[in-house]
């Protein structure tokens, strides 16, 4: 599929949801002539307009450029964002109950050993010190609000 | 001419303090590594820097900001120099003829015209600044919603039409980015909307996640293929970094010439620092009495683009501070970090806030010499950072990236929202789908709608009240013809 083409079709379900769901919102014009429903509806269909003229032009064209989406040659690549994404919403999920340094530490080890493979030390380090350094700027010096866990807690400030 | 210097006056009395220079220091010299580090540009820059500004009062967090956006200013052309690899898009040009300079063993001289020029780009910008800003925000003052709501439209079809390739993928990023804006409770009504039944989005997406998502952490994931690369460093070979009178006396004009051009560039909506700086560097050659140097390590062609780089910083500080609207990416985030510490930039922040209006602009001139002091003696020692791997910087900027998501709602929703949208700015990379008119219809979206059905409301649900008045039938107009011109533009460019 081209680029183009993909990007056409993209915009024409998104717009046929988008203009779905505002089809669905009450009739509320008190004190507003036009309701929440009309911009959302423009919105909409100037998204599915956009995306089937897309579509069509790139047929037409025949200068279509195919997306290179990389699965097989950047097979690593695409596995690394997989992993950082499922990293990152853990993280998210883990840091109130951790603690920051708790959380962070182990979030930084795991995202460093994925990036820069090889260096167990150097990964270790700046596991340990990125949530040192950010810890005494931010909640310390800057005073703000950083998850406690059992670390923090410890801790004299 | 009075109010203007009681208002600076105003300005550096807010500016000048030990712990706004501080912060001026800091941020720019954060600022010039990050903009000097190859993929990360100025927007990625002040994104990934926003929780340094959390516990600041507004005044110094623009102030932070603006340092942190000139810093990587200074810093973009760095990489382009010395590894012939820019920084960010608008350091393009400076490879052209500073890495050229490099390999003649003129490299010292380079890195300190750079300096220099964006020194004098960054302060001519910067007066234009001062005597624009006035006029521009008391006009605004006047706008009604009909007004509002037809520059909203302009600086919007500006964006799309100024967008690389495709004028219908520009519509689309511009109704992805509506879409966005609308999700949450509808401010008119009390209606909740494209929420999906899920609560954490009954407040609305906070525009900031998505620029942390599409700027920063997506940048990561482009960099993931190049994680091994080296660059060709030769440190030793630099030099005294400073530039000869001689040398000097061929770039003043077209320092002073690209300057102006820069400003006006930059506060167009949706002109990126990257045409200013093709446009001065045309314009220099075209003017040049050797024009057949150009390309072959010319130091008016390095210097040229690089005072209109900077100056076009300043010229994306008018539409921002007066009108509310963000030109340019970085410009964006400023904005939305702007509006999490309750200030939001438009003409009454002039009015109400001129202290911290003032103060930025006062900020400006105070940073840009702090930048030329940081990046003429510490030239060597920060060109040093270009020999650190893509692979320890990365988990870093992660690092950061999702500190400053944590400190946004104290959400773990907000991660889940992240990760999405640097997955779908990534997926937007891969399609040449353009990101500011997402961005920018994002940020405006909400004024944008309330313009329109207050208008509507106004007028009795008549479109006629956008053709009645003659500034809002003005930016109408300067839309279509803007449209017009980019649809002609494209076809000559097809044929």
């Amino acid at each position: 599929m081209s680029k183009n083409f993909m990007s056409g079709l993209l915009s024409l379900v998104l717009g046929a949801i988008y203009f779905f769901t505002a089809t669905q919102f009450p009739e509320v014009t008190a004190g507003d002539r036009t309701g929440p429903k009309l911009f959302p509806l423009i919105i909409g269909s100037v998204a599915m307009i956009a995306g089937g003229l897309l579509c069509v032009l790139d047929r037409r064209s025949g200068k279509s450029k195919p997306i290179e989406w990389g699965f097989v040659a950047d097979r690593a690549v695409w596995s690394k964002i997989l992993v950082i994404m499922l990293l990152g919403i853990s993280y998210g999920l883990v840091l109130d109950s951790w603690g920051y340094l708790v959380a962070t530490t182990i979030f930084m080890f795991c995202i460093t050993m994925l990036i820069n493979r090889g260096h167990f030390v150097q990964n270790l380090l700046i596991s340990i010190l990125f949530p040192v350094v950010t810890y005494a700027a931010f909640a310390v010096a800057l005073q703000l609000s950083l998850p406690r866990g059992i670390i923090e807690n410890m801790l004299p400030f | 001419m009075d109010a203007i210097f009681q208002n600076l006056a105003i300005g550096f009395s807010t500016a000048i303090t030990a712990y706004n220079i501080l912060w001026v220091f800091i941020g720019g010299l954060l600022g010039t590594v990050m903009g000097m580090l190859p993929g990360l540009g100025p927007a990625t820059g002040v994104a990934i820097l926003i929780p340094i500004t959390y516990g600041m009062n507004p005044s110094t967090a623009l102030i932070t900001m603006c340092a942190v956006y000139y810093g990587a200013m200074f810093g973009g052309s760095r990489a382009s120099i010395m590894i012939n690899t820019p920084g960010d898009a608008s350091a393009i040009v400076s490879c052209f003829d500073g890495y050229p300079m490099t390999k003649n063993g003129e490299a010292g001289a380079a890195l300190a015209i750079s300096a220099i020029a964006s020194f004098i780009g960054g302060t001519i910008g910067m007066l234009f600044l001062v005597f624009l800003t006035g006029p521009i925000a008391d006009a605004a003052l006047r706008f009604g919603p009909a007004e509002m709501f037809s520059l909203m439209l302009f600086a919007l079809v500006a964006t799309i039409t100024l967008a690389e390739g495709s004028l219908l993928k520009g519509v689309i990023a511009m109704c992805i980015g509506f879409m966005l804006s609308t999700i949450g409770i509808d401010a008119l009504t009390g209606i909740l909307r494209f929420t999906y039944g899920v609560e954490e989005l009954q407040d609305g997406i906070d525009f900031l996640v998505v620029m942390i998502g599409v700027y920063a952490i997506c940048e990561v994931f482009k960099n993931l293929k190049n994680l091994e690369t080296k660059y060709n460093l030769d440190s030793k070979s630099i030099g005294k970094v400073w530039v000869s009178w001689p040398q000097f006396k061929k770039c003043i004009m077209p320092m002073l010439r690209s300057s102006p051009l820069g400003f006006f560039v930059g506060v167009l909506p949706g002109m990126g620092a990257s045409i200013a700086t093709f446009m001065s560097y045309a314009m220099e050659k075209n003017l040049s009495k050797t024009p057949e140097k150009f390309g072959k390590g010319a130091i008016e062609g390095l210097a040229a683009p690089e005072a209109a780089n900077n100056s076009c910083a300043a010229g994306a500080m008018v539409p921002l501070l007066t009108l509310g609207i963000p030109g340019s990416g970085t410009t964006a985030v400023m904005l939305g970090a702007l509006m999490m510490l309750g200030v939001k930039p438009g003409p009454i922040l002039f009015s109400q806030y001129p202290e911290i209006a003032w103060g930025v602009i006062a900020s400006i001139l105070i940073g840009n010499i702090i930048l030329v002091i940081i990046n003429l003696p510490l030239a060597i020692p920060l060109v040093q950072l270009l020999k650190l791997p893509q692979r320890v910087m990365m988990p870093l900027i992660l690092g950061m990236a999702f500190m400053g998501t944590y400190f946004l709602n104290y959400s773990s929703f907000d991660f889940i929202l992240v990760m999405g949208f640097a997955l779908g700015g990534y997926i937007f990379s891969k399609l040449e789908i353009p990101l500011p008119p997402m961005i920018l219809a994002l940020i405006l979206g909400g004024t944008t709608e309330q313009s329109f059905r207050n208008s509507m409301s106004l007028s009795d649900g008549s479109l006629g009240i956008f053709f009645s008045k003659p500034i809002s039938v003005t930016l109408i107009a300067l839309a279509g013809l803007s449209l017009v011109y980019s649809l002609l533009k494209r076809r000559k460019h097809a044929q």
